[in-house]
């Protein structure tokens, strides 16, 4: 039994957890290659026990982070009883503790006596893992074997001795392997910052006490979690959130969470979704539990850490086969966007009317292109990711939602590249970015604009396109009578030829030097009645160009394409 | 000249290590688990020095033969120094391990003995699947290597004895149906462990020092009987042209050259001239080319030339680097088998041209790959993958072998009752198909018709790789093309509908796919063909009537199955008049 331990140092302790997991991440930012990790920050940074219990995150990706437990308890299961000091393991496989396979996660053992106690996690979006199409995201993959390469729990530093060969396969099978090693060294490097960091707070307090103060911290986050629910009124709630398709013979693709809240608890039950689909939209384990303690956290007070102390209220019920919970083999690469923030939506709706000051209305779905091609200018091939032209943030009791603030998944974590950068890295030009007018839902509350960008692609010889999103035809949800964001809208202009929409799912878009993109992405959801929203408000949206003067008035509501709350 | 100063000895030896090359061989049949190595056998086995230096092969497939040094190569250059006991090394890589394409596995197990590197065992298997975007790892329509699969640069596998699990988890989680790749796998590593025995008796029993001598007085020994075999032979230049329809994304034919130039004990094949790589997956690496080259100029000299580094001394193989016999990183390379036969084709072309009384027409060879993968209703996957042989061309001699693997390949066939006990398909038709063989003196051999329907599940992926559709297999010495290939797809309601050669599409319950092989070519004037042979065709129905008659001038009683000679001698006069 751990003694008990003041609060102030137990406060002291969990800041310093804060602290150590955001370190990681600075020394990441600062030191990966590729620009997805050091500017657009698609990484996390963890430190869970042996048992998979999440002690500290960082808070970069959220989606990340509710999947590391499962990551951490899959290399302790694998290497139980086989892990020394200055091993370093890695994992990607999604069957496995992994979200996808561009995630690719490494873990550092912390010994304490002689003993492994936790590990120190990055978990970092690689900008290429092998597999059929550049950049990893496959709209056409039936199976996760044409998704990259799949990696499974593994030893890449044996007693601080890197294994060589296995580093020499890894990187054979992604596009960029100098990118990959650079990054790859960067994860490692952020996680023994962890080890080391979590060492000297060790020294300083030593082991009894730090251990003791980490129990009290779950503990603490715990008992705030609880307070936070035991306010809600209980009952039995139903959301439903709809993806558009799978890219194959998939389409209105449901997930549906009963959520039942009693006392300081509360039960998700997704059994009722979709069955599996054949498209990548398909989640596995990790990252559906993922989804569902993203979906709590949201609804939570920000300042509650995130541990494992902070989930133990919750309860989740899935059925394997379902497009939630995929059967091995399936693919899966956009899971941690579609159907992740789906099932994040399904559990926000159904919960809305039961704490309608802690929902917040749906952020714009994820619609990326990935380009591939080759740089004129130093005939250089490259692999260019769309993070510009960000969907807009959803609204809440608290106000509008952020323009351009980006996915649900991410809520705003995930940065676009700067656009100077970009220009100067890749043969790209923006000719404009700006708030797309009109894509926010109106509501008491109006949601974020999305973004509209002019794309112009400088190569000297065609490119190839990828896309990977959804939202082209259901708009991010308002809630609590709010309306849903415009959905998305790209368009490809290429010369002469008619102007053509591109879809969220596609591959082998051949670009041709001087192609335009229009891009238009949707805007977040509506929080509340419109006929409630202040005038001064709509006023300002109109001088700041988000709404157009003649619609800056209560709107008769739309065809609702969503419904929220209890059904 | 070498100097040896016991021949007698070194004749025992060469014989011993092509025995111990020939048990690792049927150590892999008997251990293997899947078709594509037990059945099929496309898997090799050889025998190398502590160089590198090929001194022995099993009785395999001929086009592996020239790929070991290469790959072992790169093990030697990235693992120097650090080679052990108890280690075995692994790749597949074409761009950084020298490989073939990816689902050929290399393995190399380092023999010791006392303390010191001997030679050592390697095995390639072709395994049943490797990962990538296509089920079996022969797709046509992959545009770079990433797509093909896993890619394993030299590595160690097992080290001191150790496995690496990294890498078996890696390769395991990377497949389609791990059980069988690894079984195969370790069925390699099973017959060089054997390898590794045998040689290791042998030091025993002679010596370590005598040994070594014995494999460098071997491979000299090869070389002079190599050299002589080219001295007794022309000095000249002959080139051939061979075709690809297509890569399966243009309508471009692919050209294949060969200019062969054979000067006193040298002989030179040069492929410049040879079509740009291409953007599907038939782009054949390096080493392969190079294999194709020592397999065709192999069947010309004498059968009993040992089969070893020393063989390949004389012989200079030129390409360009970016043409498809040449492709650079990242050319996609999984179907390059079908442009293996094509080259081994042009090469025989040349060499045809080079010895008229002893070079075969134009095959039907190995050009037809078909894989059917999917899911059980327990959602388990499966995948068949065949490769179907097809037929020789005529002899300058005698007529070609109806169905039988082209020479570069041994391939052995896959039993129906196999395939349909162990995958979702029913073969409902194998057999010849009438009048596809190409006229000649010496006619050349049927091609196959092989048809499969999709039975056990709903749904299932269909890939093919083929070709032939456009440039037949030619015939020599005024023998005829052999007949044109095809593909077809009957719907469940029997609608019939032609498929290109090279396709990949979803196969449903029901549905059949028919593979319509080439016919090979003839070889010599079919008009000057002995009647009888012609009239024993027809009554096997390898041929019909009207084809005796329209391409052979042999015209033959319907009633009474006999020839009747006047109108056969009218017949071939009018038709010799006629040109």
């Amino acid at each position: 039994m751990a003694a008990p331990v003041d609060p102030i140092t137990v406060s002291v302790i969990q800041h310093r957890l804060l602290a150590i997991v955001e370190e990681m991440g600075e020394a990441m930012l600062r030191t990966s290659y590729s620009q997805i990790l050091n500017s657009s920050r698609d990484f996390s940074t963890a430190i869970c026990d042996l048992k998979g219990r999440l002690i500290a995150q960082a808070e970069h990706v959220p989606i990340h982070v509710g999947a590391l437990p499962w990551a951490a308890r899959s290399v302790s299961d694998f290497f139980a009883g086989d892990i020394h000091k200055g091993d370093v393991f890695l994992l990607n496989d999604p069957y496995h503790g992994g979200n996808h396979l561009p995630d690719l996660t490494a873990f550092v053992p912390i010994f304490a006596d002689g003993k492994p106690l936790y590990w120190s996690i990055n978990r970092a979006h690689q900008s290429d893992i092998g597999g059929a199409t550049h950049g990893g995201y496959n709209a056409a993959a039936t199976e996760i074997w044409q998704e990259g390469i799949r990696i499974p729990p593994l030893r890449l530093y044996e007693r601080s001795k890197i294994r060589r060969d296995v580093m020499d396969m890894i990187a054979a099978n992604v596009r960029h392997p100098r990118d990959f090693r650079g990054d790859l060294e960067a994860m490692i490097g952020s996680t023994h910052i962890g080890e080391r960091r979590m060492l000297a707070l060790a020294a300083e307090f030593g082991w009894p006490i730090t251990l003791a103060a980490i129990e009290a911290v779950l503990d603490g986050a715990e008992r705030q979690t609880r307070a936070v629910i035991a306010r809600w009124k209980d009952g039995v709630y139903k959301g439903e959130a709809i993806l558009d398709d799978d890219g194959h013979k998939f389409k209105d693709v449901h997930i549906r969470a009963t959520v039942t809240k009693a006392g300081s608890s509360l039960k998700i039950d997704l059994s009722d979704s979709h069955k599996q689909v054949i498209g990548f939209i398909n989640s596995s384990f990790p990252n559906m539990r993922s989804a569902c303690a993203v979906a709590l956290s949201y609804l939570i007070d920000p300042h509650t850490p995130k541990n494992d102390g902070t989930f133990r209220p919750l309860e989740v019920i899935a059925k394997p086969g379902t497009v939630v919970w995929a059967n091995e083999g399936a693919a899966v690469t956009l899971a941690t966007s579609h159907c992740a923030q789906e099932i994040m939506e399904a559990i926000i709706k159904a919960l809305a009317p039961a704490c309608p000051d802690r929902a917040m209305a749906g952020w714009g779905r994820r619609f990326r292109i990935a380009i591939s091609g080759k740089d004129p200018r130093n005939g250089r091939k490259f692999i260019w990711h769309l993070f510009e032209a960000r969907p807009g943030g959803g609204a809440t009791s608290a106000g509008d939602g952020w323009p351009g603030a980006g996915e649900w998944n991410g809520a705003g974590g995930v940065k676009f590249g700067s656009l100077e950068v970009t220009e100067v890295r890749f043969p790209l030009f923006f000719r404009r970015h700006e708030c797309r007018t009109d894509s926010g839902g109106d509501g008491q509350y109006r949601g974020g604009p999305g973004g509209s960008l002019e794309l112009v692609v400088e190569t000297a010889e065609p490119a190839l396109g990828n896309t990977a999103g959804d939202g082209v035809r259901y708009g991010a949800c308002g809630i609590l009578g709010g309306e849903d964001g415009l959905p998305h809208r790209y368009i490809l202009r290429s010369g002469k030829r008619r102007p053509r929409t591109i879809k969220t799912k596609e591959v082998g878009i051949v670009i041709r030097p001087g192609d335009v993109f229009n891009i238009e992405s949707g805007g977040g959801g509506g929080w509340g009645n419109p006929a409630k929203r202040k005038k001064e408000a709509r006023d300002r949206d109109v001088k700041n160009g988000f709404v157009k003067a003649k619609r800056a008035q209560p709107r008769r509501p739309r065809r609702r394409l969503h419904a929220s709350g209890s059904r | 000249m070498i100097h040896v100063r016991d021949p007698i000895r070194l004749e025992l030896l060469k014989n011993a290590f092509a025995a111990i090359a020939d048990e690792m061989a049927a150590t892999v049949v008997r251990t293997a688990r899947s078709f594509v190595i037990k059945e099929a056998m496309d898997f090799s086995t050889g025998l190398l020095d502590a160089h590198g230096n090929m001194i022995a092969q099993g009785l395999c497939l001929p086009v592996h033969m020239g790929s070991f040094p290469p790959t072992i190569a790169t093990v030697l250059e990235r693992f120097k120094g650090q080679i052990r006991p108890g280690d075995v090394y692994a790749l597949n890589d074409p761009y950084v391990g020298g490989g073939l394409h990816l689902p050929d596995i290399f393995v190399f197990k380092p023999i010791f003995y006392e303390d010191k590197l001997l030679a050592f065992a390697a095995a390639i298997g072709h395994h049943t699947d490797i990962g990538g975007r296509v089920a079996g790892g022969n797709a046509c329509d992959n545009t770079e290597i990433f797509q093909e699969g896993l890619r394993i640069p030299p590595l160690r596998l097992i080290e001191g004895g150790r496995m690496n699990e990294s890498v078996y988890e890696i390769l395991r989680l990377n497949v389609r149906v791990p059980d069988k790749v690894i079984g195969d796998l370790n069925a390699t590593i099973a017959a060089c462990t054997r390898g590794e025995r045998g040689m290791q008796a042998l030091a025993r029993k002679y010596g370590q020092d005598v040994l070594i001598a014995d494999m460098n007085h071997l491979l000299d020994y090869t070389e002079v009987l190599t050299r002589e075999e080219f001295r007794s032979l022309a000095d000249g230049t002959w080139e051939f042209e061979d075709f690809l329809d297509d890569d399966g994304f243009s309508d471009d034919p692919i050209r294949i050259f060969a200019r062969i130039t054979k000067k006193g004990t040298d002989l030179t094949v040069d492929f410049t001239g040879t079509s740009k790589q291409v953007k599907g997956s038939i782009n054949l690496p390096i080493s392969m080319t190079q294999s194709c080259v020592y397999a065709c100029i192999h069947s010309i000299v004498d059968p009993n030339l040992p089969t070893t580094s020393g063989f390949m001394r004389p012989i200079r193989v030129i390409a360009e680097p970016g043409t498809i016999v040449y492709p650079i990183c990242p050319a996609p390379v999984a179907a390059r088998g079908l442009t293996a036969m094509r080259v081994t084709e042009a090469i025989w072309g040349a060499l045809a041209m080079m010895l008229p009384d002893k070079v075969f027409a134009c095959g039907a060879q190995g050009d037809f790959g078909v894989t059917i993968a999917g899911y059980d209703s327990e959602r388990r996957p499966f995948v068949l993958l065949e490769f179907l042989f097809g037929t020789w061309g005529g002899r300058p001699r005698k007529d070609a072998n109806d169905g039988l693997s082209s020479l570069a390949v041994n391939y052995a066939n896959t039993p129906v009752e196999m395939v349909e006990r162990e995958q979702p398909v029913r073969i409902e038709e194998y057999g010849f198909r009438q009048d596809s063989c190409g006229a000649g003196k010496f006619r050349g051999g049927l091609g196959m018709i092989r048809e499969y329907r999709l039975v056990g599940v709903d749904e299932a992926v269909l890939q093919v790789r083929s070709d032939r559709q456009k440039f037949r297999p030619y015939g020599l010495m005024g023998g005829q093309s052999g007949a044109h290939a095809a593909n077809y797809l009957r719907a469940k309601n029997g609608k019939q509908s032609v498929l290109p050669g090279k396709f990949m599409r979803t196969f449903l319950r029901g549905e059949s796919y028919r593979a319509v092989l080439a016919g090979g070519g003839g070889w010599g004037d079919p008009f000057s063909r002995d009647p009888e042979l012609v009239l024993q065709d027809v009554i096997d129905e390898k041929i019909s009537i009207e084809a005796a008659k329209k391409e052979y001038g042999v015209v033959i009683d319907l009633a009474t199955s006999e020839i009747n000679m006047v109108a056969t001698k009218q017949q071939r006069q009018r038709s010799n008049a006629a040109e």
